[in-house]
Order: structure tokens, then C-alpha cells, then sequence
């Protein structure tokens, strides 16, 4: 018993020092190599760049307020207020600039020129996500306007919401998808590692009940119940967390199940190490690459589930953006075509991605199984 | 074969239990109750319930229980083969969802005219309406994706192979609720081609039969649609991949030596054994298929569960909402039941297992 004792203890101490046998430099090189290989991967990690960029960099690409002005003859640069660490690294009085009237008028220049302003470049589009602006309800895409993806019924630019939607949508697929391996990986390597009763009364029964539910049924079902001020981006995250784990505990119990009886693990046990150390350091990495497949698609998974309950109105609550909400709202305006092409072709484009990244992964850890 | 349906039977008793307890668990977990939303801090006098009441209404509906009586209460509704009453409309849940068409036997008709009084009202009712749009859609999906994955099995590793097989996934990744509203704005509303909204036009019931089957189609033709196309990649892969792995059995090598044609050695030996495990694909497609209705008959406002679903979210129509939830699983439960039998029955080796 104290030996079992001493590995766990010992997983922790060693769990950041070297690389996992699974995972280790060359094997990475050589996943890498073969990645690289499959053009549909590549630019569906390009697309997934793109998109971390243009979540990360929202408030210089759509602000109401300029990126760089020369305000009563200093400059300052009051769009990196909302982006770190660069607005703690600038001097706060450069980025604290707060423009007393509505920065609208900065548009309207030169038509009301105010001798207090000097040079100033505004962020390619010129409006904030949760701005209102009366003139432009329900506005169709115009270039000349600066809505390039037009406006909603409050008249807010729909490209600045979805570049801040793109946060949401990225929150929701690494965080949930974490959540949900966290606890799909706990469940299934106790019942393939276990076995025994553990495996066929509880972890087994568990797996086989939740993958009954649809899980687009469960999470409404969760939504449904909770109250609406609850409802953001953090909760929904957390909820598709917690109900789309079964897919990976079947996943893992199945691998750990495979691993379990391998030389490999019979050598580790022989060598003094407890059942929890070898679990988690030797079978672990072995299952955690196939693994990483399987995670790719549920990032995927969860991306769309987050827009469908949000198209429903039960997830991410308006003002704040997500392309599931701002999808929703063509289905009031049918004729605002615009509410419904670009956060939509947003989602597809992700959901994508994130599949092309999945099968290009599976492709590059099994050659054989292309085709 | 009888003690294997037996014995997977027994074993979804359990399961059926852990349905009731996870369905139970999450409504309870999840923070507030019906109630609760009408408890708004901020709002004024008006959007308030008073506490009073709040306590009453609590104590109505039994939810100031502790909560294991609440779920014996609720499992005892359910062995008693009821699902409880709905909130929102005051009537039992089993009329909400099937119309009540279980009554049609009790009226005192006799059975030729109770049985079809009965398909009537249960046609009519949400449970009608989503099994005929599922229905419509499965149909569609193998109809086109079945000739796609037979074609691309047989000449593997063909452009129309390659190209199938892109194409399809790249119809898998459409979100279909984005789809149905592009095909809204475009078909429905921009070129007015075909109706979007409910099941039936106006005063479809004056109509003769044939004008009403095509009322019907022509109203389920879109939904289908969305429903229908997330699923062909699956299912043509599937197909290609069960005709080629009959392709390389023996008794198709021996029809060949035989010299038969190629055609023949398609539709007599390939074909016929790929179908079987073709059976088991509805049971792997209704999850989807029952996640997928939900949002498209929301946004076509077809009178399906589905919508009955969102519509109980929106009410918080508690016993609704867990009456479908349960009802959900038991449906994927049996599908896989039903899989499973029909590969137990063409295969007598999954019995031992």
C-alpha cells in the first residue's frame, strides 16, 4: 500500500519535468512531418490562426475609439486600453484618453472639425461591439459606411460583434473540450484500468446511460433550467463541458483496456511502480495521442453546440456577441440576409477547420488508415 | 436468439433507472427552478412574485420536498405509465406529446375504426410530426448518399470517389441551422418557391387527398432537407465501406471465378450482404437525427417534439422538459437494442458475447 502511495505522490513532483514517452521530441517531429503533409490540415490550422489572431487583436481591428490620436497636442493610443499586456506596458496616460463626447464625431470629420485634434487613425472599422447607433438599424453591408457585414436591429456592426464572438467561440472550444477530457480521461481510465466491478456496475453503466443522451438534448435540458442571468459564455462553456464527456471516457476506458495488459505496463508494475503511476505515466501518454484526435472533433462539437443553443436564445444572452445570437436574429428580420451569411459562414468555416485539423491528426498518427 | 433478447432486456432495466437518475440530477443541479426567473432582484413590483405565493406555488408542485422524495415521487409517476401533467397547459404530458390517441380505444369504436382513429390523432400530434419528417429524411439520405458510397466503393480511389467523399465532409461541417436559414432567405422569402412555416397551409383540410400529400411535401421539403444532409457523409461512407469490405470476401471472389459479370456479382452477393449492417445505421443516426429536429423545427416552425421541446425551455414546463429528455435515451436505448438484435439474428456469433 505505501508503495502505491509513494507513486502518486511522485507523479505529481515529476509532471512537469520531460516529455511524456508519447509524446516525446522526435515523435512530435515526426507527427509534424506527416501533418504538414495534408493540405485540407494546414489550412485549417491557418484558419484556426487566423481566428486567435483576430479574437486576440478585436479592439485595434473594431473599435469606436482611434488606434493612434493627437489630442491637444499629445498622443495617445486609446484602442490598446482593452488589449494585454500592452496596455499595462504603454504609459497609462497614453491609453487612457477618454474623448468626452460621443467618439461617433470622429467619423463625421471633417464635416465638424474640433481644433483640439490633431492627426489620428481610426481601427478599420470604427465601431465598438455593443455601440448602438439609431441611423444604422438593420443597415445592409456597405463599405462606404464602414459595416462591412452590415447591422443588426440595434444597429451594431455586425463585424466588430463577430470578431468579439470569435472570443466566445474559441473560450467555449478549448475550455469546454478541457473540462470535458478532463473528466472523460478520469472516468474511462478508471474503468479500463480498474476493471472488474468497478468497470461493468458503475463506469461502464454510467458511459452507456450518457451516451444515450443526445447531447444537444442534455445541455437544453441544463440551459432550461437555469436561470437566465446565469447564462454567458462561461456557464455555457461549462456546461458543454460537463455533458459531452462520454465520448472520450468510452474513448480512453477502451485504450486504457487495450494498454492495460501490454508489456509495457507489466514491466512498469514489475519495476515497483503503483497502479495509479503507471495509469497516468505510462498508459496515459501511450493513449493521450489518439487521444488529441478525438479532442480536435469535440472542439468542433462543442463550437456548434455553443451557436445552436445560442441561436435558440438559451445560451450566450445578447448584448453579448456570439455568432449564434447574431445568427438568430435574422430569423425576426428575414430579409436582413446579411444576419444570417457571415456569422453562419463563421461557424462552418470554424467547425471545419477544427474537423480538417482532426482528420489530418488521424491521418498523420495512422498513414495506413488514409483512404 | 430468446435468451439473448432476454438477457439484454435485463440488462437495460438498470439502465433505464440511471436514465431516470441522470435526467433527475441534472434538472436539480442546475441553479433555479420554474419559479425561481419570476424571483428578479432588480425588477419591479410587477415582474414580482410574491413570496408568499412563490412558497405556494413551491409547495404545489411538490419541489420544496427534499429531493430524493421528489424523485420517488416522479419514478412513481413513472412506472405508473403516466409523465406527469404539463405546467404550461394544464393537461397531461402524454396528450401533450401523442395527442391523447391512446383514448381512441376506449371511445367505444370499433377496432377497425379506433386503430385508424388512433393513427390519426397520433399523426397529428408532436410525436407524428417529427417521426414523419425523420422519416422523409432518412429516406432522402440514403436514397442519394446509398448510390454514392456503392459507386465510390466500386471504383475506389476514382476522382467521383476523392470528390464524393470531399464534397460530403464538407457538407458534414454545415452547421444546418445556418443552412435552413440561407435556404429560408433564398428559397422561402427571395425566389418564394416553396412555404417555411408549420406543417400545412391554411385550410390544407379542405383539400382533396392528393393536394394535401403534396401540401404536406412541399412543406417538409426544406426541413427534410436541413435534416437530411448532415448525415449523407456518414452514411455513404458507411456504404462504401461495407460494400468494399464484402468485396473482398471469398464468395464474391468465388462469383467472379464463376464468371459472373461484374454486375451481377454487385447486386446478387455484394450488395445483399452489405445491407445488414446498413440496418444498424438508423440506430446510429437517431441521436442526431433527434438533436437535429430540435433546431429545425424551432426555426420552421414545424409542430414536432422538437419545438414542443424549445417551447417547454422557453415555459419552463419542467415536466415536459424531463418527459422528452427521458423519452430521448429510451428511444436511443431501444434503436441500439433493435441494431444490436438484427446483428445478433444475421450473425449468431454476437450472441456469445
Amino acid at each position: 500500500m505505501s508503495g502505491r502511495e509513494e507513486g502518486a505522490v511522485k507523479i505529481g513532483a515529476e509532471a512537469g519535468t520531460g516529455a511524456p514517452p508519447g509524446l516525446g521530441g522526435d515523435a512530435a517531429g515526426t507527427l509534424w512531418a506527416l501533418f504538414r503533409r495534408s493540405k485540407g490540415a494546414m489550412a485549417g490550422l491557418g484558419f484556426v490562426g487566423f481566428l486567435l489572431a483576430a479574437a486576440y487583436f478585436a479592439p485595434l481591428i473594431a473599435n469606436n475609439e482611434p488606434l493612434i490620436i493627437r489630442y491637444e497636442g499629445r498622443w495617445s493610443f486609446p484602442a490598446f486600453r482593452e488589449l494585454p499586456p500592452l496596455n499595462h506596458l504603454l504609459p497609462k496616460d497614453a491609453v487612457d484618453l477618454r474623448l468626452a463626447a460621443d467618439p461617433d464625431w470622429l467619423l463625421d470629420l471633417p464635416a465638424k472639425p474640433d481644433p483640439r485634434v490633431g492627426f489620428f487613425l481610426l481601427p478599420p472599422v470604427p465601431y465598438s461591439p455593443y455601440q448602438t447607433r439609431l441611423r444604422d438599424v438593420n443597415l445592409g453591408p456597405s463599405l462606404s459606411r464602414r459595416h462591412p457585414f452590415g447591422c443588426d436591429d440595434g444597429g451594431r456592426d455586425v463585424c466588430a460583434r463577430m470578431l468579439y464572438g470569435a472570443r466566445v467561440s474559441l473560450l467555449v472550444g478549448f475550455l469546454a473540450v478541457g473540462v470535458a477530457l478532463v473528466i472523460g480521461v478520469a472516468v474511462g481510465a478508471l474503468g479500463g484500468y480498474a476493471g472488474g466491478w468497478v468497470d461493468t456496475v458503475v463506469v461502464s453503466r454510467l458511459i452507456e446511460v450518457m451516451m444515450c443522451f443526445p447531447t444537444f438534448f442534455l445541455l437544453l435540458a441544463v440551459v432550461a433550467v437555469m436561470d437566465p442571468r446565469y447564462l454567458n459564455a462561461w456557464t455555457v462553456m461549462l456546461v458543454i463541458g460537463l455533458t459531452s464527456w462520454p465520448g472520450l471516457a468510452r474513448y480512453t476506458r477502451a485504450e486504457f483496456l487495450r494498454l492495460k495488459d501490454s508489456d509495457m505496463a507489466a514491466s512498469a508494475l514489475a519495476a515497483g511502480a503503483g497502479p495509479v503511476r503507471v495509469a497516468f505515466r505510462h498508459l496515459l501518454p501511450n493513449a493521450l495521442t489518439p487521444l488529441l484526435v478525438n479532442a480536435t472533433f469535440a472542439i468542433a462539437g462543442s463550437i456548434l453546440l455553443e451557436s445552436a443553443v445560442s441561436f435558440l436564445g438559451v445560451g450566450v444572452q445578447p448584448p453579448e456577441p456570439s455568432w449564434g445570437n447574431i445568427l438568430s436574429l435574422v430569423t425576426r428580420y428575414w430579409s436582413a440576409w446579411w444576419l444570417g451569411l457571415f456569422p453562419g459562414a463563421a461557424i462552418f468555416l470554424s467547425v471545419l477547420s477544427y474537423n480538417l485539423v482532426g482528420e489530418g491528426l488521424r491521418e498523420a498518427l495512422d498513414p495506413h488508415s488514409a483512404g | 436468439m430468446l435468451g439473448y433478447t432476454a438477457r439484454r432486456l435485463l440488462l437495460m432495466v438498470p439502465t433505464l433507472l440511471l436514465i431516470t437518475v441522470v435526467v433527475f440530477a441534472v434538472v436539480k443541479l442546475a441553479p433555479g427552478n420554474p419559479f425561481s426567473v419570476l424571483q428578479v432582484p432588480g425588477e419591479g413590483p410587477s415582474r414580482q412574485m410574491n413570496p408568499e405565493d412563490y412558497q405556494a406555488m413551491l409547495h404545489r408542485y411538490g419541489l420544496d420536498r427534499p429531493w430524493p422524495v421528489q424523485y420517488w415521487r416522479w419514478l412513481r409517476t413513472l412506472a405508473s405509465g403516466s409523465l406527469g401533467e404539463s405546467f404550461s397547459q394544464r393537461r397531461p404530458v402524454s396528450d401533450v406529446l401523442f395527442g391523447g390517441a391512446e383514448r381512441a380505444f376506449s371511445a367505444g369504436l370499433p377496432p377497425a375504426a379506433a386503430a385508424s382513429s388512433f393513427l390519426r390523432r397520433l399523426a397529428e400530434s408532436p410525436f407524428g410530426a417529427t417521426v414523419q419528417l425523420n422519416l422523409l429524411a432518412l429516406l432522402l439520405m440514403v436514397a442519394v448518399a446509398f448510390p454514392v458510397g456503392l459507386r465510390a466503393a466500386v471504383r475506389r480511389g476514382s476522382a467521383f470517389d476523392r470528390i464524393s467523399s470531399v464534397l460530403l465532409y464538407g457538407l458534414y461541417s454545415l452547421p444546418n441551422f445556418w443552412v435552413a436559414v440561407l435556404l429560408i432567405v433564398l428559397v422561402g422569402v427571395h425566389w418564394r418557391l416553396l412555404p417555411f412555416i408549420g406543417m400545412h397551409s391554411d385550410g390544407s383540410g379542405a383539400m382533396g387527398p392528393l393536394a394535401q400529400a403534396w401540401d404536406f411535401l412541399r412543406h417538409a421539403a426544406l426541413p427534410a432537407l436541413c435534416l437530411a444532409y448532415g448525415g449523407l457523409a456518414f452514411v455513404a461512407r458507411f456504404t462504401r465501406g461495407t460494400i468494399l469490405e464484402t468485396l473482398n470476401q471469398d464468395y464474391v471472389r468465388t462469383a467472379r471465378a464463376k464468371g459472373l459479370t461484374e454486375r451481377a456479382v454487385l447486386r446478387r452477393h455484394a450488395i445483399r450482404n452489405a445491407l445488414i449492417p446498413l440496418l444498424t445505421l438508423a440506430g446510429l443516426l437517431l441521436p442526431s437525427l433527434v438533436s437535429g429536429s430540435v433546431i429545425i423545427e424551432e426555426i420552421f416552425a414545424w409542430p414536432g417534439l422538437g419545438r414542443l421541446f424549445v417551447q417547454a425551455i422557453y415555459a419552463r414546463d419542467y415536466p415536459v422538459i424531463l418527459a422528452e429528455s427521458v423519452l430521448g435515451a429510451v428511444a436511443v436505448l431501444l434503436s441500439t437494442l433493435a441494431a444490436d438484435l438484427a446483428c445478433a439474428a444475421a450473425d449468431p456469433r454476437v450472441r456469445l458475447t
